[in-house]
């Protein structure tokens, strides 16, 4: 493992703090650019001496996680309005809190095979909780790109060499699973006229239905 | 004249319901050397894909109106659903992780605009929403945990991490701290996608929200699929200690899982949410095999799955066809339909006698099995466990038969419309190949079912 690696692995664990903290969807969307361009970069460092298509998929990655899809993001947030501010359902502090320690338990976890894979584990879980912890489908999103980008530095770390497949998998999980997202997202809000989660709350299963 | 529209609809699902059949007869003949787990998964696939296909034609002709954007819709749902059942199929035959995660992955991507696509807009939507957000999720842990199984394989010269087969050959060198990691990882990936509880919640929603070659698809195939994965993976790593730890957290899941469906079954008004809840049931009946794990049960979750495939894709299609009739999926508007629709309410009757386990049902021979199985594990509060939820679920699908298919009529005016015959007769034949497959019991079968008992634990199940 390269001191650079592990630089870039603890300003992407930093970033998914920051996502908890932060609390428009905007800012969060250049936080996520920031980490996906540490995980991406860390794909393409690895991926200098496996071969020219492994470096172009490694390429196309980082270009479609740093820079895309932050602008596809931003775009959807000033489509629905610029009021979109993050509503979660737990208080910062306490989010902050709960996310330390999910990055805490990634890293003794598997921390001692790889410091980086141990940080993957635990943004990969900040990720999650941020999914559960906000309400705003958006800011849904913003958790769960995060916790894909934890889940692609973590293979990249461990199982790096396996070269185009692993990039293969990165870059159908980097651009597939966001945008499918942000084009599910823009339906509900277009249908329910809010993109808040909390009102997406019909489906009882013991309605009268018509 | 026929629309452009309609003509493509039609070819795309003839051509499906073709490559179902193509693909379900290469698993019946093991053409392609897969795997027995990967076969059964695959005819169980072939099943539902070949109802979603060829019910799909006559299901959307209701949209196939004059509105241009509506056909375009139409035909793009076909298309997609097409998309999900090949992905479907490669999920189930592959024995390499990745490529399976991929087809997983493209099921979730493309399953969450098919639920969305669903007559009732708004609680389609949100159910898409819960099937995305939480399959992502679980598809994210999936990798993790082909990340995690990989690094246990480091430094083992020669091996191919994704690759289930090379992996046996080393099951025994892995890492045991990070393939424990790998398999809790795995196990909440694929088991979100099979819908193992608590990992079920977007499974009732899903299920019943989107269209109803969709609904029959995803409780047919897609169930079937993941929980093939799983034991696929546990198969692969037999002999290896810790893989008890995980059948045990299995029993659990299924046990808790049966507990919750069963009871959720009970007095259910909404007829699809209450086959989706039956799905939920019978998963948790195939997660309770693989957790027992001997020979028998294993033998057991063979049957279960081939048959619950097949049972299931029949009871939704003909509920499609009652709900399109009645225009609402109220169980108590159902009533009475038998005398306005007695064929497809016919096969609704029949398919949910098959799913309460009742002879010759292929489901009560899985169960039976099942709790012998338990019983010869050493496992008799297990077996009275499941016979007695088993039985709370029988008697919540009796209930429902009586009051949908059985009941007074009550419906003071049809708004919905008729579907053409030949959808009740593609409803029929998955159900009717299951009983006649129990009845007849073909040596192929036979030799199927005892290939999934060997393939995942080395042993003859008799």
């Amino acid at each position: 493992m390269s001191g650079l690696t592990f630089a870039l692995a603890a300003i992407s664990a930093l970033a998914s703090l920051l996502l908890v903290w932060e609390k428009s969807v905007s800012g969060s969307a250049v936080i996520y650019a920031v980490q996906a361009a540490c995980v991406a970069g860390i794909a393409l460092a690895g991926a200098r001496d496996a071969g020219l298509l492994v470096l172009a998929i490694a390429v196309v990655a980082l270009l479609a996680k740093a820079i895309v899809l932050p602008i596809a993001l931003r775009r959807t947030v000033a489509r629905a309005g610029s009021s979109i501010v993050v509503d979660a359902s737990v208080h910062t502090p306490a989010a902050l809190l709960v996310a330390f320690a999910l990055i805490a338990v990634g890293f003794l976890a598997i921390g001692s095979v790889s410091a980086p894979a141990g940080l993957a584990l635990g943004e990969t879980l900040v990720g999650l909780w941020l999914v559960a912890s906000r309400r705003a489908l958006l800011s849904q999103v913003v958790g769960l790109m995060a916790a894909e980008n934890g889940a692609a530095l973590l293979m990249v770390v461990l199982a790096g060499e396996q070269g185009a497949l692993v990039e293969g998998l990165l870059l159908l999980e980097a651009v597939a699973i966001p945008l499918a997202l942000l084009a599910l997202a823009a339906l509900v809000r277009r249908a329910h006229g809010s993109a808040d989660t909390s009102l997406l709350r019909s489906l009882s299963g013991n309605r009268d239905e018509g | 004249m026929m629309s452009v529209q309609r003509f493509a609809v039609i070819a795309v699902s003839v051509c499906g319901s073709l490559a179902a059949v193509l693909l379900g007869i290469a698993a019946a003949a093991d053409f392609g050397g897969i795997d027995p787990v990967g076969r059964i998964a695959a005819l169980g696939v072939a099943l539902a894909w070949f109802g979603a296909s060829a019910a799909g034609p006559a299901y959307y002709a209701r949209h196939l109106g004059e509105d241009t954007s509506e056909q375009r819709r139409i035909v793009r749902l076909t298309v997609l659903t097409q998309v999900f059942s090949v992905a479907l199929a490669v999920a189930a035959v592959s024995r390499n992780l990745a490529v399976t995660w991929v087809s997983l992955e493209t099921t979730t991507i493309v399953g969450a605009f098919l639920v969305a696509a669903g007559d009732d807009r708004r609680d389609a939507l949100e159910a898409a929403w819960k099937f995305a957000i939480l399959c992502f999720a679980g598809v994210g842990f999936g990798l993790v945990g082909i990340g995690l199984l990989a690094a246990s394989a480091k430094g083992i010269p020669g091996v191919v991490p994704t690759n289930l087969d090379s992996l046996a050959l080393v099951a025994h060198r892995l890492d045991p701290r990070l393939l424990s990691l790998a398999l809790a990882a795995l196990l909440v990936g694929f088991g979100t996608k099979a819908g193992l509880f608590p990992l079920h919640w977007w499974l009732p929603d899903a299920h019943s929200q989107g269209p109803t070659p969709v609904s029959a698809l995803m409780s047919g195939g897609l169930v079937a699929t993941s929980l093939a994965v799983i034991v696929k993976v546990l198969a692969t790593l037999q002999g290896v200690a810790l893989v008890g730890a995980f059948q045990h957290v299995l029993i659990g899941s299924g046990v808790v899982g049966l507990f919750v469906a069963s009871f959720s079954m009970i007095d259910q008004r909404d007829s699809k949410r209450f086959l989706a809840f039956s799905t939920a049931e019978n998963v948790s009946v195939m997660a309770i095999a693989v957790g027992v794990g001997t020979p028998l049960a294993l033998a057991a979750f063979a049957v279960h799955l081939l048959a619950h495939a097949a049972i299931k894709t029949s009871a939704f299609l003909s509920l499609g066809a009652l709900v399109a009739c009645r225009g609402s999926r109220d169980t108590d508007r159902l009533a009475g339909a038998i005398g306005r629709m007695p064929g497809a309410t016919s096969v609704l009757l029949v398919s949910i006698a098959a799913l309460a386990a009742f002879p010759p049902s292929p489901l009560f021979v899985s169960e039976v099995l099942l709790v012998f199985a338990a019983f010869g594990a050493h496992m008799p509060w297990l077996a009275l466990a499941v016979t007695g939820l088993l039985t709370v679920a029988f008697v919540a699908t009796a209930q429902f038969a009586v009051t949908a298919c059985l009941g007074a009529d009550k419906a003071r005016s049809a708004k919905g419309q008729r579907l053409a015959r030949l959808y009740t007769a593609v409803s029929l034949a998955p159900i009717a190949l299951a009983v006649g497959v129990t009845l007849l019991r073909p040596d192929w079968v036979l030799a199927l079912v005892r290939g999934v008992a060997i393939a995942t634990t080395g042993r003859m199940p008799w």
